[in-house]
């Protein structure tokens, strides 16, 4: 009785271990074996500043920090890109080595079979020194949030299983598959998703509904814009440019036409329609092909206190 | 069961410690840590400069005819500028509180002010000293030998006033975002900055940035709102021996010398100010100023305004000390 007792505490402290460190004893992420795995999740590219990197005070001996801004960058998506990144919130005549303009990352391969866990990349600025600060005169302190915003080119590849019956009304009842759209809630590997498609079902014809969300968290503009995403205009942003939908590869008429915008910056509903043979329901794919360029940002409260 | 009790404590001990380890729920986290680098911008804090007082028993509640009455007084620099050449003046009714003509001693030494007029010079809060300055001033002065055949004991007041120049002084993280219209995430906001003190009597209360559009960039306004949040009276910089010695001063000024903005890492100041003079009228007056250089466009960031403004203040303190008929000695 005395061991049954003292057994069960241990295993609350085990628990309890588990629960804070993250150790993973009873499970852990899985790799995505199959490309239906990897086109999953509504992130693109992913990035976070490193821990300290900048540490949220920085004192100045000096006029140099020594240290630097390192920021983690993944592609949890399925689409290849390189995303380019700007850096603001700061006084450039306080920073002055920090990037006024743009910096690259490398090309980062999108999730895979063959690369389940997609691209990496650790981006430092200053690329090749620490950090000067040229701090005002008789200020001893400058707080500040540093900006990183990245700016990429993305696809959402999205491939639906749907039901079609070319025939809704005729006289046959057993049929091998009933239509009712489709749904998905985990997204397609990218930042825009496509979260529903209604579907009506005519003699020879088919009309789905398709609702595109942007469900990864940043602001979408427009395809080949990247380049210029720190001077958006207005008629830039919420587009999204879209090739033919294509029902078991035969392109629709859809409309509106692309580029389509979302609305209120968060969705928008392309209409469908298909021509269809034959008498019998069949079950076959709904693919779309997405672009757009996104856009994400990170902050950091940094302070910079100067010590004699 | 006697002995399973110390090893269930010791598990409850443990899950305690691991649950504090999980939610930062004891006090051994970093969150708690207190931040032991001074900065001088962080001592720019509180609306007192100069502090004064009497001494306890200097001068004594009641004196008697012809005895000696110890003057010390206790002078402390509390804000976070130095004061240079600051005079402090002794008032008192000379038929019953007569000066020896002996100096002046700070501590026990002996200085160079004599009189009723002390000068000193004290270092404000700084990294070295956090506290400011504390000097202290002693002399005697003697009780009328006489207060009067009719009079068993008179109220002697004595009045202290200080009167120095002093310096507000604090830089401000202001955000400049010349895309004000652009619906993005954005590292800071152009908003007005609301301020307590900075360590002085003028107080900065308010800073209100605006940006304006021009042809090729934004013209950056400031309002900067001030008020007078000490005990005494502002006057203009640079009269502080006619402030003490009772002649007319220009009484709640500040000069357009006297006003100093560097915006950045500007080493001059670049902003025109108006109205200039300025009256600190009431408990508060705004300054407006135009940054002189275009801002190009750019994404939004936040620089330092650093704001310098320099001022006369006086203040005083009173005390009383009863002086009582001498004893007669009757033979």
């Amino acid at each position: 009785m005395k061991c049954f007792k003292l057994s069960i505490a241990l295993s609350a402290v085990l628990l309890l271990l588990t629960a804070c460190s993250g150790i993973g004893v009873f499970g852990g992420t899985k790799n995505p074996q199959t490309i239906g795995e990897t086109h999953q999740g509504t992130q693109g590219i992913a990035f976070d500043f490193v821990t300290n990197y900048p540490p949220s005070i920085i004192y100045l001996s000096g006029g140099d920090t020594g240290t630097n801004i390192l920021l983690d960058v993944r592609n949890l998506g399925s689409f290849d890109t390189t995303p380019q990144f700007y850096f603001s919130g700061f006084d450039t005549k306080i920073l002055p080595n920090m990037p006024s303009g743009v910096v690259y990352s490398q090309m980062l391969k999108g999730r895979s079979p063959t690369n389940p866990d997609g691209g990496y990349f650790q981006l430092q600025v200053p690329t090749y020194s620490t950090l000067n600060v040229n701090m005002p005169k008789d200020s001893d302190i400058f707080t500040f949030n540093l900006q990183a915003t990245a700016c990429f080119d993305y696809e959402t590849q999205a491939s639906l299983a749907v039901c079609v019956d070319p025939n809704p009304y005729g006289a046959v009842t057993q049929k091998a598959c009933i239509p009712h759209g489709a749904a998905s809630t985990g997204g397609q590997g990218a930042p825009i998703a496509i979260t529903s498609a209604e579907q009506e079902s005519l003699k020879n014809k088919v009309i789905f509904k398709i609702t595109v969300t942007n469900s990864g968290g940043g602001q979408v503009y427009e395809k080949g814009k990247t380049t210029m995403c720190t001077r958006l205009a207005h008629s830039d942003l919420n587009k999204i440019t879209y090739s033919p939908f294509t029902l078991g590869g035969q392109a629709g008429t859809c409309t509106p036409a692309s580029p389509v915008s979302l609305r209120t910056g968060q969705s928008a509903t392309i209409t469908c329609v298909f021509s269809v043979t034959g008498d019998l329901a069949y079950t076959t794919t709904l693919n779309a092909d997405l672009m757009y360029g996104y856009m994400l940002s990170k902050q950091r409260s940094v302070q910079i206190k100067k010590i004699s | 069961m006697k002995h399973q009790t110390p090893i269930f404590i010791a598990v409850a001990v443990l899950t305690i410690f691991l649950l504090g380890g999980c939610s930062n729920l004891l006090s051994f986290g970093k969150g708690n840590q207190k931040e032991l680098a001074v900065t001088q911008e962080s001592l720019r804090t509180g609306t007192d400069a100069l502090v004064f007082s009497f001494n306890e028993n200097s001068p004594p509640k009641q004196a008697y005819e012809g005895q000696n009455v110890p003057v010390a007084f206790t002078l402390s620099n509390k804000g976070a500028s130095n004061i240079q050449n600051g005079k402090l003046i002794l008032s008192y009714d000379d038929a019953f509180l007569q000066n020896l003509n002996e100096p002046w001693k700070e501590y026990d030494e002996s200085v160079s002010s004599s009189g009723n007029l002390v000068s000193f010079t004290m270092a404000g809060k700084s990294i070295d000293n956090p506290e400011g300055e504390i000097q202290v001033y002693s002399k005697n002065f003697m009780a009328a030998k006489s207060i009067g055949a009719n009079r068993q004991s008179v109220d002697a007041s004595i009045i202290a006033t200080a009167c120095y120049d002093y310096q507000t002084q604090k830089s401000i993280p202001i955000c400049i975002d010349t895309i004000p219209y652009q619906n993005i995430n954005k590292p800071c906001k152009t908003s007005a900055v609301t301020l307590d003190s900075e360590g002085a009597p003028l107080a900065i209360t308010k800073v209100t940035p605006t940006l304006v559009p021009k042809i090729n960039g934004y013209e950056l306004t400031v309002d900067i709102d001030l008020a007078n949040k000490g005990k005494g009276q502002l006057y203009q910089k640079g009269q502080t021996e006619s402030a003490c010695g009772g002649n007319s001063v220009p009484q709640n000024i500040i000069t357009e010398e006297e006003i100093e903005l560097r915006l950045g890492s500007d080493e001059q100041n670049n902003f025109k100010c108006s109205p200039l003079p300025l009256k600190i009228t009431g408990t508060d007056s705004s300054l407006r100023c135009t940054y002189n250089q275009i801002i190009p466009i750019s994404q939004p960031y936040s620089t330092a305004l650093f704001i310098s403004i320099g001022y006369g203040y006086s203040s005083s303190i009173s005390t009383q000390t009863k002086i009582l008929k001498g004893i007669s000695v009757i033979s």
